[in-house]
């Protein structure tokens, strides 16, 4: 108990959180503009990974960050595109294809990273680029605050205002309105001339590129190489965060929060006796708990 | 002038349904011009071909006297043809404003206080009053039809196609709603107005086309038909629906339900305090506009939703412990409000869907296995006893007319043989002649003796065949009526809205000792 409060005093832990909580944001918010358009999107854990593999090896090649970056979003709206070709134009089963899309990913990264590194674990011997973090003048020199704001990856601050970006879409602009519209009464929308298929496309690419972001984080971030299965289910928690967050971006800020909040405890309590396996459940179980916990309130209402 | 017309109309669906077979329409400027004509008939089909949604396989369409190929219903809109339909095209998390400018407009935002401000400016124009702010969701089913007209106006509109726009509203509501659209008619705009309802065709329009079958059987001005001469040309023949029914006397008691509570989510209360019974050779109708707890009350008589402390008895038998297939067996049947969701299952065959209530019982077994001989004799029994209209035994439901479906399905349940029969909507979108033979069954029931509970929002219905009515409104009794003969549709209709309301004691003379 004494060890958590003494992590829980420490600014490194939540620099840490906001880090760790920046895939899930992403990925969630790319998950909530989904949903919201009535589409499942359960191809994110899949789409994450591949943009995850491509922004490494593009960047390797290229030796540009930038280019590895937009090859990561560009990858990910391809997936979402294929998704989005099954679902709204063959009218395929969403959950179906979004597993065929996962396990495509996690065999198919593999077998490319063999092909053109000849390794099978990890992409090691490629030279590829990071995305930089960035010090924010004047934030920086505060105590405390200082050092958890500033120093962050530029795509922890580009997902922070991706929130605001996506709270205004839902709340101000006619796109996000007709998504709220294609989600919840699609006969309604195309009797008023909404093309329900144009819009969950849109919908779809949206999530596939905010999706693609997150696995150049991964990827790009801090480690700056890609390993097999490294996005380690953050597709999946994101789903759940989402529908924690209903819809609500700033809900799902906070929803990502709880899951970086939980990873930066577990990575600083490995350092603890407590056995490893058991401290690296505990990010998942809590959104497990919260997901739970939310449920049951929403139906004591 | 003619605004809109259709000239040889052909629409063969695909699997070779011919739907409509050289249908001709002419509608004139600034007239309520009626389409009548059974469930089946071909009436939607026409109107979706009029509104874009789907194109004619042979035919003209014409809109003031141009020639029009539509390939979707904003090709209609842009025309100025706008449809109200059945089920309303809403956003229900949406405002009354949000949903009017929901999907015009270029810009990238929406600017939500002019379209308050329009909605208000709209509202005020052409009397249509909606509180611009509220939620659909909040809002009656009434201001939710208004705002459907709005939508169409705001889209520039002058022709509009109603589908049969007061299934869903009250006797009030529905003269209010002619109010505005006369005065629609007034402003230029003419209407076209779907309804297998004579009366209020007599009522509202000036003209108007039959289909029957999918052909035009004329166009005529509704002074120069009476309602006899119209339901002889929609059906073919002459269908007499006013009801010849024996004097009402009761026997013993069949149910009894006291204290039928029922809460929501969020503790909202759908059902309070409900106590009536019922007895042998007895009717009661329920009456209530839809959505007052009358669905939830048959969920709850059949099984499918518990009602914690209601006290429900059969012949003296507590069931209210039973589960469904146990009531079933004490005696009760169920046809319920929508037939091709819970009433039936669709994408099964005429035989799975007959046998579906009787499958455990012996007679349709040999040897421990069901024998498809005797499964196949059953359901040719139920299906000329009920005079359904079908190609083999092994079709899917689906595949039958609306009408047929709901034969078979109320078949089904007669056959079992029950004492109680509860029946939610059963003549609700079906054909003149299938209406007139449910009601006919429904009153041999009750010269068998068994008790029926009819739930219908056709009040013509619940007048013409009901010994006591019970009225709903918000999920309590509001009233219990004597259908004497002197009890009018108005009359019910002021209860249904909660303007009236009988004492306590009134109401519990509903629930025998």
């Amino acid at each position: 108990m004494g060890e958590i409060l003494s992590i829980l005093g420490k600014e490194d832990f939540y620099f840490a959180m906001l880090r760790t909580a920046t895939p899930v944001l992403l990925t969630t918010l790319g998950a909530m503009t989904a949903s919201r358009a009535g589409v499942s999107n359960i191809a994110l854990e899949g789409t994450m990974l591949f943009a995850a593999f491509f922004g490494v090896i593009v960047s390797a090649f290229s030796q540009s960050a930038l280019l590895g970056f937009l090859a990561a979003v560009g990858i990910g709206l391809f997936i979402s595109l294929l998704l989005s070709y099954f679902i709204v134009e063959l009218h395929s089963n969403g959950i179906l294809s979004g597993i065929a899309l996962n396990t495509l990913a996690s065999g198919g990264t593999i077998f490319l990273l063999f092909l053109i590194t000849g390794e099978k674990g990890a992409s090691t011997s490629l030279h590829s680029l990071k995305l930089p973090a960035l010090n924010i003048p004047l934030i920086e020199n505060i105590p405390f605050v200082g050092k958890i704001l500033s120093g962050q990856h530029i795509l922890t601050y580009l997902s922070l205002l991706l929130v605001f970006a996506i709270a205004t879409l839902f709340k101000k602009s006619r796109l996000g309105m007709e998504i709220i519209a294609v989600g919840e009464n699609p006969e309604a929308a195309e009797s008023l001339g909404i093309s329900v298929k144009r819009v969950k496309r849109t919908a779809l690419l949206i999530s596939g590129a905010l999706t693609g972001m997150a696995g150049a984080f991964l990827s790009m971030g801090y480690v700056g190489l890609f390993s097999a299965g490294m996005t380690a289910g953050r597709g999946y928690i994101a789903l759940a965060t989402q529908a924690i967050a209903g819809g609500n971006a700033y809900l799902a800020f906070l929803a990502s929060l709880l899951f970086g909040f939980c990873q930066s405890m577990a990575n600083y309590l490995q350092n603890t006796g407590v056995p490893l396996q058991f401290i690296q459940l505990i990010p998942y179980l809590s959104i497990v708990v919260a997901y739970c916990a939310y449920c049951r309130a929403k139906l004591k209402r | 002038m003619e605004v809109i017309a259709g000239r040889g109309l052909y629409q063969i669906y695909p699997g070779g349904v011919l739907a409509n077979e050289d249908v001709n329409l002419s509608v004139e400027k600034g007239e309520i011009h009626a389409l009548v004509g059974e469930n089946g008939a071909g009436k939607s089909t026409l109107m979706k071909m009029l509104y874009g949604e789907i194109a004619p396989t042979k035919g003209k369409i014409l809109v003031k006297g141009e020639e029009v190929e539509f390939h979707s219903s904003k090709e209609a809109m842009e025309k100025g043809i706008g449809m109200v339909h059945q089920h309303f095209m809403q956003i229900p998390s949406m405002t009354v404003a949000e949903n009017l400018v929901l999907g015009t407009g270029k810009s990238l935002f929406v600017d939500r206080k002019k379209a308050v401000e329009e909605c208000k400016a709209l509202s005020e124009k052409y009397g249509l009053q909606v509180e611009a702010e509220k939620k659909v969701s909040d809002i009656s089913i009434a201001m939710r039809q208004k705002l459907e007209i709005l939508k169409a106006l705001y889209r520039g509109a002058e022709i509009f196609i109603l589908d049969e726009p007061t299934a869903v509203l009250t006797p009030q509501e529905t003269e209010e709603l002619f109010v505005q659209l006369r005065s629609l008619r007034e402003k230029g705009h003419t209407i076209l107005f779907i309804s297998h309802k004579l009366q209020e065709v007599k009522a509202l329009c000036d003209r108007m086309t039959i289909l029957r079958d999918g052909k035009t059987m004329g166009t005529y001005g509704v002074e120069s038909l009476s309602e006899a001469d119209i339901s002889r040309l929609m059906v073919g023949r002459e269908i007499r629906l006013d009801i010849e029914k024996e004097p009402f006397s009761p026997g013993k008691k069949v149910f009894s339900g006291k204290n039928i509570f029922l809460q929501g989510e969020g503790g909202k209360a759908i059902l309070q305090n409900l106590s009536f019974s019922l007895s042998e050779g007895e009717i009661l109708g329920i009456a209530g506009i839809d959505g007052n707890g009358q669905n939830e009350l048959c969920q709850v008589l059949v099984g499918t939703l518990s009602a914690n402390g209601a006290e429900l008895q059969l012949f003296s038998q507590d069931f209210s412990a039973f589960s469904v297939q146990k009531r079933q067996d004490l005696g009760i049947s169920y046809v319920s409000e929508d037939r091709f969701l819970y009433g039936s299952a669709p994408r099964l065959s005429l035989e799975e869907n007959a046998i579906s209530r009787s499958y455990r019982e012996k007679a349709l077994f040999s040897f421990g296995l069901l024998n498809s001989g005797k499964i196949q004799a059953f359901t040719k029994k139920v299906l000329s006893a009920f005079s359904v209209k079908y190609k083999n035994t092994k079709q899917d439901v689906k595949s039958l007319s609306g009408g047929n479906a709901q034969k078979l399905i109320f078949g089904r349940e007669y056959e079992a043989n029950p004492h109680l029969f509860i029946l939610n909507q059963p003549t609700r979108g079906i054909d003149v002649g299938a209406i007139a033979f449910i009601r006919k069954k429904i009153l041999d029931m009750r010269k068998n003796k068994k008790a029926v509970l009819l739930i219908s929002a056709d009040l013509t219905e619940l007048l013409s065949l009901s010994d006591h009515i019970l009225v709903m409104h918000e999920g309590r009794f509001v009233g219990y009526l004597d259908n004497d003969g002197s009890l009018t549709e108005e009359e019910l209709g002021l209860y249904m809205l909660g303007v009236k309301e009988d004492s306590q004691e009134r109401i519990g003379e509903a629930y025998e000792q």
